[in-house]
């Protein structure tokens, strides 16, 4: 019964043939990788310097629940029991892409009374309760824009329009257009220029589906300098391995930071997501210790703040006591990067009946690579796809200079 | 025998304590936010689930009213009473008359079980005396089995969960005593909303199946030849755990692993299972390997899935190999409980 030897490839004509392909496809990644390892030196400095985000919006507009849900996992059902958040707490979203974010106390939406660096800021998200009457909020809003704009005119504005899981398709889109034509209409009346030259973008979401996920992926993926690239080298892969789609995931918050061009339906967003989360309960059942584990640990826990340090990941906050010095903390996270380096990266993959396989892959331990292969290409090319994975993983650490940064921390 | 393999299980409990809730979620693939929409049952439903190795389970569930209660003990009786193997009889932890009123019916339930089973006094010694509770098999054809689930534990805090279920575990069996029962009562807390209800129920199941023991064996024989840490042998259909083996060498590591894993794995799978669904492409296996171990999840047979988790030194590919050549095996294993 045991034969622990490896599967023999299933034939050997279609293995060589599509062997080229490989290397052609190892070519141009390689390329890409080269050419990018400049410029994330250069960049290094601006990455130091996270792209930082603030929440913004009027008493229980939902933005505690906004980042209790997303990157603390709360149960969206929970968001119910979450206090007023009495004081701004600034909050490092300790993932690859660390962002910094503000959640500021609801409460009166006074342009006036506060004193915010938004030269600093890169995004401001405005998060309003759609179900409540923001109409006297305009007003307030386009003041606080104008003000942020004025200080920096490099400032995105992203509007959520939040709780939308009430209300039915085609009062969202009402009250969506309802609230874009006042809004245009305030900022009109302070200044024709500003309206012209502002970046706002427009989100529905909501804790209880996948909307606020991707209301935030698409946020995001425009503070990242990178995405450009990385989107070229998911689509290259792509077409390389017979994907369908593929995503670069921030593996704790189930943020895509990259996706490859192609048109994306919420579906396979969803199974993506599913997926993970899957993967990452699976992973920790069987784990050692929660320092092996190269996931986040969902303990409820995460709420203590001990993990702003640590530049890496969130599993250090368990791992180690608050109390203890920089030391140990720093010992963690040299071991993190030689298990990177060294042991092997997770997979996984799923396969579905109809022969199509979702397939994950770790890139590092906060990223990972979800990909939907289609019909039996994983069967037949399994060593063909790791090599090509591995080398987009490559590409993908130098274009993050992550190993450079990680030293200097 | 037919009557062997055809087992009669009893759901009853009080109006809204949550029976048809349980039963849409293990047997229907249901999520347990879907279970509010479900309404009153009325009288019985009674539904066939075919099973493992040729078992049919004829799931009776009962309404819980009191009008139906009470025709389901008087004119019903002998036809829902008669030939049962076990019944699961649920409590609602929150109801104000937990042990008033709902313990009542639940006597008359028991009175009424026993009327309807005669069993002579000889096999009762023998349940009184050594039944173990995990080897269902044991009990076979010794009166019916009785399950109470204290059901809705979720709306117990939870420091008190444990004693509550005690507590209420020895009020109702020195309680049965009185009234003249004198077989086993098992009682389990659950809830849908974790995987307490999937515990629960993967004991109930294991009790149910027959050839458990020998299934056991192999699955250890199968163990040993994959050098395998764990093997998790679950149903297709509900992903009830049906047996489970832990290689020796592994006890001591296993300390570290999540106790409540397989019906974690359980509720987890079954989740993503549902979402594979919605998608029209059904799940069909699971291959994972991370730095320390390796573990594949694959059908094994038509009706079983089976969960083989190894050291990092193993490669996922020999794993799935071992599983297909082991295949054939259970197949026939399977067969044989059939004819049986």
């Amino acid at each position: 019964m045991q034969q622990p030897s490896p599967r023999a490839p299933p034939s050997h004509s279609a293995y060589g043939s599509t062997s080229t392909n490989g290397n052609s496809a190892a070519g141009p990644s390689n390329g890409a990788a080269a050419a990018s390892t400049s410029r994330g030196r250069e960049g290094s400095d601006e990455h130091k310097a996270r792209p930082r985000v603030l929440f913004m919006g009027p008493r229980s507009g939902g933005k505690s629940s906004i980042r209790k849900v997303v990157f603390e996992r709360m149960a969206p059902n929970d968001t119910l029991f979450i206090e007023k958040t009495a004081k701004s707490t600034a909050d490092d979203i300790n993932s690859f892409i660390s962002i910094q974010m503000w959640d500021l106390p609801g409460g009166q939406l006074d342009p006036g009374a506060w004193n915010l660096a938004f030269e600093d800021m890169d995004a401001v998200i405005f998060v309003l309760d759609a179900q409540s009457t923001f109409n006297d909020m305009i007003r307030k809003l386009a003041v606080t824009m104008q003000k942020a704009f004025d200080a920096n005119a490099g400032i995105q504005f992203e509007i959520f329009l939040h709780k939308i899981d009430g209300m039915s398709e085609d009062y969202r889109l009402d009250t969506l257009q309802n609230l874009r034509d006042r809004l245009t209409e305030e900022l009109f009346d302070i200044s024709p220029d500003l309206e012209s030259s502002m970046n706002v973008f427009y989100h529905l979401t909501s804790v209880f589906d996948t909307s606020i996920y991707e209301a935030l992926s698409k946020v995001i993926q425009k503070l990242i300098p990178e995405q450009a690239m990385l989107e070229r080298l998911l689509d290259l892969l792509c077409q390389q391995c017979s994907m369908d789609k593929a995503f670069l995931f921030d593996t704790s918050s189930k943020i895509y930071i990259a996706t490859d061009s192609s048109p994306l339906d919420n579906q396979t967003y969803v199974i993506c997501s599913d997926y993970i989360d899957l993967i990452g309960d699976f992973a920790l059942l069987y784990e050692p210790s929660p320092l092996g584990s190269p996931f986040h640990s969902r303990s409820p826990s995460t709420g203590s703040r001990s993990n702003t340090l640590a530049p890496m990941s969130r599993m250090d906050s368990s791992a180690v006591l608050p109390s203890s010095p920089t030391a140990p903390r720093r010992a963690t996270s040299a071991d993190a990067g030689r298990l990177a380096k060294g042991a092997r990266m997770p997979s996984s993959k799923v396969k579905l009946s109809t022969g199509a396989t979702i397939a994950q892959w770790g890139i590092n331990n906060n990223l990972s690579l979800v990909a939907l292969l289609r019909p039996h290409m994983m069967e037949q090319h399994a060593a063909l796809i790791d090599y090509n994975v591995s080398t987009f993983r490559e590409a993908v650490l130098a274009i993050f200079d992550l190993h450079l940064g990680q030293g200097e921390e | 025998m037919s009557s062997k393999s055809r087992k009669k299980v009893l759901l009853m409990g009080k109006s809204g304590s949550g029976k048809t809730s349980m039963r849409s979620i293990i047997f229907r693939n249901q999520l347990a936010a879907d279970t509010r929409r479900l309404g009153a049952t009325i009288d019985v439903e009674s539904s066939q689930i075919k099973f493992l190795g040729g078992l049919r389970l004829d799931l009776w569930d009962c309404g819980g009213q009191d009008s139906f209660m009470d025709s389901h003990l008087t004119s019903q009786s002998s036809t829902i009473f008669r030939s049962v193997h076990s019944l699961i009889y649920i409590f609602d932890a929150e109801s104000p008359d937990l042990t008033s009123s709902d313990t009542h019916y639940f006597l008359k339930c028991l009175g009424a079980l026993r009327d309807q089973n005669p069993i002579n006094s000889d096999t009762v010694v023998e349940s009184a005396g050594g039944a173990d509770p995990a080897e269902g098999e044991e009990a076979e054809g010794q009166g019916p089995t009785v399950f109470i689930l204290l059901h809705k534990m979720d709306l117990v805090p939870e420091a008190q969960q444990s004693s509550k279920l005690a507590e209420f575990e020895a009020d109702v069996t020195k309680r049965a005593t009185e009234s003249g029962w004198k077989g086993n009562l098992k009682f389990y807390g659950t809830s849908i909303w974790n995987e307490t209800l999937y515990k629960a129920w993967s004991i109930v199941i294991a009790h149910l199946m027959p050839s458990l023991s020998s299934l056991r064996s192999h699955l250890s024989h199968f163990l040993e030849l994959s050098s395998a840490s764990e093997v998790v042998l679950f149903e297709r259909t509900t992903f009830l755990v049906i047996s489970s083996v832990t290689a020796p060498s592994e006890a001591e590591d296993a300390e570290d692993w999540d106790k409540r894993r397989f019906e974690r794995i359980s509720t987890m799978v079954k989740a993503f299972k549902l979402g594979c669904t919605r998608i029209r492409s059904p799940f069909s296996s699971l291959t994972l390997s991370s730095p320390n171990y390796t573990a594949v999840l694959d059908t094994l047979t038509p009706e079983t899935y089976i969960l083989v988790l190894a050291r990092n030194t193993i490669q996922p590919a020999a794993i799935e190999l071992n599983i297909r050549l082991a295949r054939p095996h259970f197949g026939k294993l399977e067969a044989i409980g059939m004819s049986k």
